[in-house]
């Protein structure tokens, strides 16, 4: 039997490790990282024992200490974890040249070819924790298998510092009868909806026809592939942060209409969020750059924490973004969308949300006439009417 | 790369011993006991070497409290005996601890009235006599932990589920003194999130097996959900045919097989770098439990004292 090549590696806890690693003491006693002097301060990261108390990442602190009236708060120190956390992708990036950072502390690695100089993958694996270890203290969940969602869901099983390699055989076997809350792109919300239904267990899911599948929503079938342990997306080495999409419009003539910029706004989203939803991927960051018609360019960025995967969304954030960079009553000549923070959709978001189900069809449906006729197919009436009286730019 | 990171210096204070599975074997004469040792001389020259030991003949016969006075009585004996039994040892095996060292601890199987032949109507009463049955070393301090072996056919079903349920209840209220739990699963089917979650719960250990991969059971993995981390070395012969095991009751389900030719775990030498792959889970264990239990179930020709030996000299050398 053997064993995948894909190695995710989730560093639950990430700051409260490294803390507890600084000061071994605090092993004995619940803590949390948190800015205390925050006005609303929130649990960035619970220690073990914390987390046995009930207590969770982003709670509220106040709230925190009342449920675990021992607790001790050590402050951030952003600038050592990003230290440690580079670290570690250094360390993996001397295993193989497939590493993709999929949030903090989460590192998924490609390991197939590299046999010759680490021996079977799951003897690389171990040699890899040996060198985390040594180097940062960390001792973070290791779980190999044949893809990104296996793994992801094996390392939910093994958390906070186990390990497990699974082979083809062993994929099925481990998922089928674990909670279905822990299957990536499983929300509160569906699992609501599942329950419902009664099912309890990915095992569950994986056993749906095609038809019973499309009930769940528009990614239904999505869903029940990845219940199967079928994913094929691959381990992609870019850096988030420099993953963007972009795109510009020139205004012919120049304009100082908010109205006509927003509606010209909205046809750049309608085509990069194409672009995005066809790469299975969202966005948390929208830049906005407008170059004045006497020659001054201005920027502005929005973020959100949320994952942005429809037009609507990620419409907003964009506006709000070229509303902050707007800041002269100038006409502009040339408008640029740049969309940043790509990370992979479905596996932090509850992507079924049953009020949200009616948009997603729409935005589904959308897509598949663009994917088929082009964009000029069926475009919103705002932005025929701005081509019209323009007489058609950009 | 610049280490930011230096592992703690007292690792070499932590609470990790290393033993066999079982210690009266003839055929170790020659490996651990010089030819010609007396039978009753075996535990104590074993205790001389090893600092823990599992006590497998209470998964086939119940256990009985005279019986574990005696086991007491000769482990006890060893420090008084050392010399007239020194030479009765195999020098070139080197002594596991110091001198000075804690005396050894025992881990025992639970008898398999209670996991392989399971019985609606009597197992509470057959868990009664077996923890009277150990009690002695209970009383003597010397009771690391009882492991529960569930065999393959043992399912995650609901009726399986709620009997464990029971079990570790009985187990957790018996009013024994301090000892540790820990259950092994042979089917695959037991590892998930929820039954992980609540033997942390319940600071019951999951045994972590070094065994041959065969469908249906344990993938590699390890995972620490109690004070104690428990590992178990059972020999990695190359599988071959799967045979029915449901109705198997030796407790690693190799002996039968062994006979029928198909493969041989407890035949198993393991390898050095094969041993040194396991250093750094053994760290990661380490961090997370507070005393941690390895024991050598490839007991023929030997191999499980020759591996328990050089698996503790790789991790002295690790610092551990």
């Amino acid at each position: 039997m053997s064993t995948g090549t894909i190695l995710h590696i989730n560093a639950v806890g990430f700051p409260a490790a490294i803390e507890m690693n600084l000061d071994r003491s605090l092993k004995a006693w619940p803590f949390v990282v948190a800015n205390e002097r925050a006005p609303r301060a929130v649990v960035i990261a619970p220690s073990p024992s914390a987390h046995r108390e009930g207590v969770r990442p982003g709670m509220v602190l106040s709230m925190a200490k009342s449920i675990c009236p021992k607790l001790a708060v050590r402050p951030p120190q952003p600038e050592l974890y990003r230290k440690i956390e580079d670290t570690l992708q250094k360390l993996c990036l001397s295993f193989t040249p497939l590493v993709e950072h999929a949030g903090t502390g989460h590192l998924y690695l490609d390991l197939a070819g590299t046999s010759r100089l680490f021996g079977a993958p799951e003897d690389a694996s171990q040699k890899l924790r040996a060198r985390i270890y040594e180097q940062t203290g960390l001792t973070p969940t290791l779980g190999l298998s044949s893809n990104k969602t296996v793994s992801k869901v094996a390392t939910r099983v093994f958390r906070p510092s186990g390990f497990v390699a699974l082979s083809a055989n062993e994929e099925s076997q481990l998922l089928r009868h674990q909670p279905a809350a822990i299957l990536p792109g499983i929300g509160p919300v569906l699992l609501g909806r599942l329950s419902l239904l009664d099912i309890e267990e990915i095992g569950q899911i994986a056993d749906l026809t095609a038809g019973e599948a499309r009930t769940l929503g528009p990614r239904g079938l999505e869903l029940v592939m990845r219940a199967r342990g079928i994913d094929s997306s691959p381990v992609d080495p870019e850096p988030v942060e420099r993953k963007t999409v972009d795109d510009t419009i020139v205004f012919e003539p120049d304009t100082s209409d908010p109205e006509i910029m927003k509606i010209r706004l909205r046809s750049l989203v309608a085509e990069l969020g194409f672009a995005l939803r066809k790469a299975n991927v969202g966005t948390h960051k929208a830049s906005v750059a407008i170059s004045y018609t006497d020659g001054p360019t201005a920027r502005a960025t929005a973020r959100t924490s949320q994952l942005l995967v429809r037009d609507d969304e990620i419409f907003s954030l964009a506006v709000l973004a070229l509303e902050r960079a707007k800041k002269r009553r100038v006409r502009v000549r040339r408008l640029e969308l740049i969309l940043s923070e790509i990370d992979a959709a479905g596996a932090n978001l509850d992507l079924f949300e049953p009020e949200e189900i009616r948009l997603f069809r729409f935005q589904s449906a959308l897509d598949k006439v663009h994917s088929r006729f082009g964009f000029e197919a069926l475009v919103p009436c705002s932005a025929l009417l701005v081509a019209n009286s323009l007489g058609g730019q950009s | 790369m610049e280490a930011m990171f230096s592992p703690p210096s007292d690792l070499g204070a932590y609470d990790l011993r290393i033993g066999t599975v079982g210690y009266e074997y003839p055929e170790w004469e020659g490996v651990l006991y010089s030819h010609g040792t007396d039978k009753e001389a075996y535990l104590r020259l074993y205790c001389e070497r090893f600092s823990t030991l599992e006590l497998d003949f209470t998964f086939h016969s119940m256990p009985k409290a005279a019986q574990m006075r005696d086991i007491l009585a000769r482990a006890l004996g060893s420090s008084a005996g050392q010399a007239q039994f020194q030479n009765q040892l195999i020098q070139k095996l080197p002594v596991q601890e110091p001198s000075g060292r804690a005396p050894t601890d025992f881990s025992v199987i639970a008898h398999s009235s209670l996991t392989h032949r399971i019985d609606p109507f009597t197992w509470s009463s057959s868990l009664r006599t077996f923890l009277k049955g150990i009690e002695p070393l209970a009383e003597a301090d010397r009771l690391c932990a009882v492991l529960l072996v569930f065999p393959f056919s043992f399912r995650y079903r609901e009726e399986e589920r709620r009997y464990l349920d029971k079990l570790l209840k009985a187990l957790e209220t018996y009013p024994l003194a301090a000892y540790s739990l820990a259950v092994e699963f042979q089917n695959s089917e037991w590892l998930t999130l929820r039954v992980i979650e609540e033997l942390k719960n319940r600071n019951v250990a999951l045994c972590t097996l070094d065994m041959p991969r065969m469908e249906g059971r344990p993938p590699i993995s390890d995972i620490v959900t109690s004070d104690l981390a428990y590992i178990r070395f059972l020999g990695r012969a190359a599988p071959g045919v799967l045979t029915d095991s449901s109705n198997s009751s030796s407790i690693e389900e190799g002996a039968r097989n062994t006979e029928e030719g198909l493969w041989c775990p407890d035949l198993y030498r393991y390898k050095s770098e094969e041993l040194a792959l396991w250093i750094p889970r053994i760290l990661s264990m380490s961090a997370q439990a507070s005393k941690m239990r390895i024991f050598f179930g490839n007991r023929r020709k030997g191999n499980a004292p020759l591996d328990a030996c050089a698996f503790t000299k790789l991790l002295r050398a690790a610092g551990l």
